[in-house]
């Protein structure tokens, strides 16, 4: 149906679009989403940039982890089933669909990128092969081989609207527990409202930022409460997350995002602002909103990010930023920086915050992923790859800042940035960039 | 004149000229197309195929969304295409060697113009299409040498890619040859490019070198819908794609100064 939504019109012409339509869902997926695909292969120089600036062929220069040779994997089952020749050669001359006739390691290839767009970044004909690996993985994800771990997310969030499955009542408790540390930590009353119709602003974090790393969540309702904002979380909707954009799963990605759409409608808010989490922000913002997936939307969008800069550019936030004497560097997080753009503004607010920030080589539009990106830092079974190969460089650049904290923006970052520092007998802290505000701010 | 120069100059281009513009035009529709290709087919679907394309939302692709000036954007697109500026900030070496083959193509390109033009300009245009030609040979040729070279480029590599590139180094350097040669007046060329339009065998008096010049030049038009030197055209439709010609220029997002702007 969402297909049908998207590209086939109503009515006459409709009906005859869908007669013809390709019926086999494999084929479709490879098909389906983009254009790009083929423009993509067709386009390309085979020149090498790519891998100079791709993390993974960075720390292990070989064949297989060559970002034109991955798209290729994909690019050979498109030929195979959607173009005329394909199907006459293979008519002729069958040949297997997966290198070796082995799916498990095409689903192991296509978690080997890292989606983190350097590629297109500096592809001299604007070669995006995280798109490409984006269309295996959807084909990864239809023959059911998806990394258990992203899978049980992904169901998670459909089934419940978190990615941990947590309850309503996991999440009440954990909210009572932030305003018991807010109230010990300041000696106020700072509260985290919940559920409240008609409040102004509704607030969606990621829910590790309510159930694990509660700073960056008491940083922000610290925020909130200094400037007085009327605003409210939903406890149907805490998730600010987005697996199915990882998996290439489009149907869960849409499906997730409804969730906390429902959420702010239903609560009448006028604006959404969302937490430290790139996939989400990303598919809430520049798909679904722009996209019009579900329709015009009846409230803003704004990240966590940009909402706290604007604040401090105007004014309305003091913070001390003594109160985080250690060197601060920060790691562009894939998703905030090239997905969405947002460069400037978690450094206005580390520096405003932090007495010594520092930056990190290679930092802003163009950085380096940690190595955890698209998924990776959630599977344990890649460890070494995350530790060795894809976040070598990350290891290489956090010990060249020589900063104390590596503040990021995004909680698979954090997990893989922690996993390398100990890893790498680095003694470094990783915090959010709203922890360091948690520290900071001056509540009057 | 033998069979094979007879094949040449006189058979190979009713093949070669209508397989190139057939092919090019089924691969912009392939990239074009998006599920069912048949759509673009209704007379009433929001206008021209591109326009039917263009609606069609591909926000999972678009990098470094956010607001930019018109004038910004104009820019670094012309930064980018003109100049190939993101390539030459990221890798000055490979960058010296394509723009160089790029603006030698281009130079051979315009050096071709004489045939439609009435004007004399044979001394000015046999010398640019010298520059032109000589500049082509000496950056394919280190492009060439890089493919085989270089270990991240040496391993994508296949036949095609090779192949498309011998090719057009034969092109440009046999261009170079037949301009050492003394070149082909326009008049002997608008003879020859006449006879072809109308169907007559015009006999023309030219360097051998030139039969082979054509050959490459056919064949060229032969490989490079199959090949990666498609990029050509490409391009423009990827910069659609990322939604931005920040890539291309090596410049990157709104930037503090336009937000003030």
């Amino acid at each position: 149906m969402e297909r049908e939504k998207k590209y086939i019109p109503s009515g006459l012409a409709g009906t005859y679009m869908r007669r013809i339509a390709e019926s086999d869902p494999f084929v479709r997926e490879i098909q389906d989403e983009p254009s790009a695909l083929r423009l993509y292969m067709d386009t390309c120089t085979k020149c090498g940039v790519c891998a100079q600036e791709c993390p993974v062929y960075y720390g292990q220069p070989d064949k297989r982890m060559h970002p034109v040779e991955r798209s290729r994997q994909v690019l050979r089952l498109y030929k195979k089933y959607t173009t005329f020749w394909g199907r006459f050669w293979n008519a002729i001359f069958p040949k297997p669909d997966f290198e070796d006739n082995d799916a498990e390691l095409f689903a192991e290839r296509m978690y080997e990128c890292l989606t983190c767009r350097r590629c297109a970044a500096f592809c001299p004909v604007g070669i995006d092969h995280s798109v490409i690996s984006r269309v295996g993985r959807s084909l990864v994800d239809l023959m059911g081989l998806t990394p258990p771990s992203l899978a049980q997310g992904t169901h998670n969030s459909f089934e419940t609207g978190n990615l941990e499955g947590a309850s309503v009542e996991a999440f009440l408790d954990a909210i009572q527990f932030i305003e018991e540390e807010l109230k010990e930590e300041t000696g106020r009353d700072i509260a985290i409202p919940l559920d409240r119709e008609g409040a102004e602003i509704f607030f969606l974090p990621p829910s590790g930022d309510v159930l694990v790393y509660a700073e960056n969540l008491m940083g922000m309702a610290k925020i909130f409460h200094a400037i007085g904002a009327d605003w409210t979380m939903s406890s149907r909707a805490f998730d600010g997350s987005n697996f199915g954009f990882t998996t290439g799963n489009n149907f869960s990605m849409k499906y997730e995002n409804k969730h906390y759409i429902d959420a702010c409608e239903k609560l009448g808010c006028k604006l959404m602002v969302m937490g430290e989490c790139g996939h989400a922000y990303r598919v809430m913002k520049f798909m679904a909103s722009e996209g019009r997936w579900w329709g015009a939307l009846p409230f803003d969008i704004t990240s966590g990010f940009e909402y706290t800069a604007q604040l401090i550019r105007t004014g309305k936030l003091k913070l001390d930023p003594d109160k985080n004497l250690d060197p601060v560097t920060y790691h562009d997080a894939c998703q905030f920086a090239a997905g969405c753009g947002i460069v400037e503004e978690p450094r206005e607010i580390l520096k405003a915050a932090c007495a010594d920030y520092r930056e990190m080589p290679d930092g802003g539009y163009t950085q380096w992923c940690c190595g955890g990106g698209g998924g990776l830092s959630a599977l344990r079974s890649v460890r070494a790859f995350r530790m060795e190969v894809s976040g070598k460089k990350k290891a290489e650049q956090m010990r060249e800042t020589d900063a104390k904290i590596v503040s990021t923006s995004c909680l698979q970052c954090r997990t893989q940035l922690k996993e390398i520092a100990r890893h790498h007998k680095m003694p470094l802290q990783i915090t959010g960039v709203h922890e360091m505000i948690n520290n900071a701010i001056v509540l009057e | 004149m033998n069979g094979f120069e007879f094949f040449v100059l006189y058979r190979l281009p009713y093949l070669a000229v209508p397989f190139y513009l057939i092919m090019l035009s089924v691969r912009i529709w392939v990239w074009m197309r998006f599920y069912n290709p048949a759509l673009k087919l209704l007379p009433r679907a929001r206008g021209s195929v591109y326009g039917v394309w263009k609606q069609q939302y591909r926000p999972t692709i678009h990098i470094f969304p956010g607001p930019r000036l018109q004038s910004t954007e104009w820019k670094r697109a012309i930064k980018g295409f003109v100049f190939f500026a993101g390539l030459y900030k990221r890798d000055k070496i490979l960058w010296l060697g394509s723009w160089s083959l790029h603006l030698g193509l281009l130079l051979i390109i315009v050096a071709h113009v004489r045939v439609i033009l009435p004007l004399d300009l044979d001394l000015i245009c046999l010398r640019v299409a010298l520059i032109g030609s000589g500049l082509m040979t000496v950056s394919g040729t280190y492009l060439l040498l890089r493919r085989i070279i270089i270990q991240r480029v040496r391993e994508i590599t296949d036949f095609r890619d090779y192949l498309a590139e011998v090719i057009l180094l034969s092109f440009s350097a046999t261009a170079f040859l037949v301009m050492l040669d003394g070149g082909v007046s326009s008049e002997t060329l608008r003879h020859y490019v006449s006879g072809i339009l109308m169907n007559t065998v015009e006999v023309i008096e030219v360097p051998h070198m030139f039969v082979w010049h054509m050959l490459a030049a056919q064949l060229l038009l032969i490989v490079i819908p199959f090949s990666h030197l498609l990029h050509l055209g490409g391009i423009f439709l990827s910069r659609e794609f990322l939604g931005t010609s920040d890539t291309f220029a090596g410049e990157f997002g709104s930037g503090l100064k336009d937000r003030r702007d």
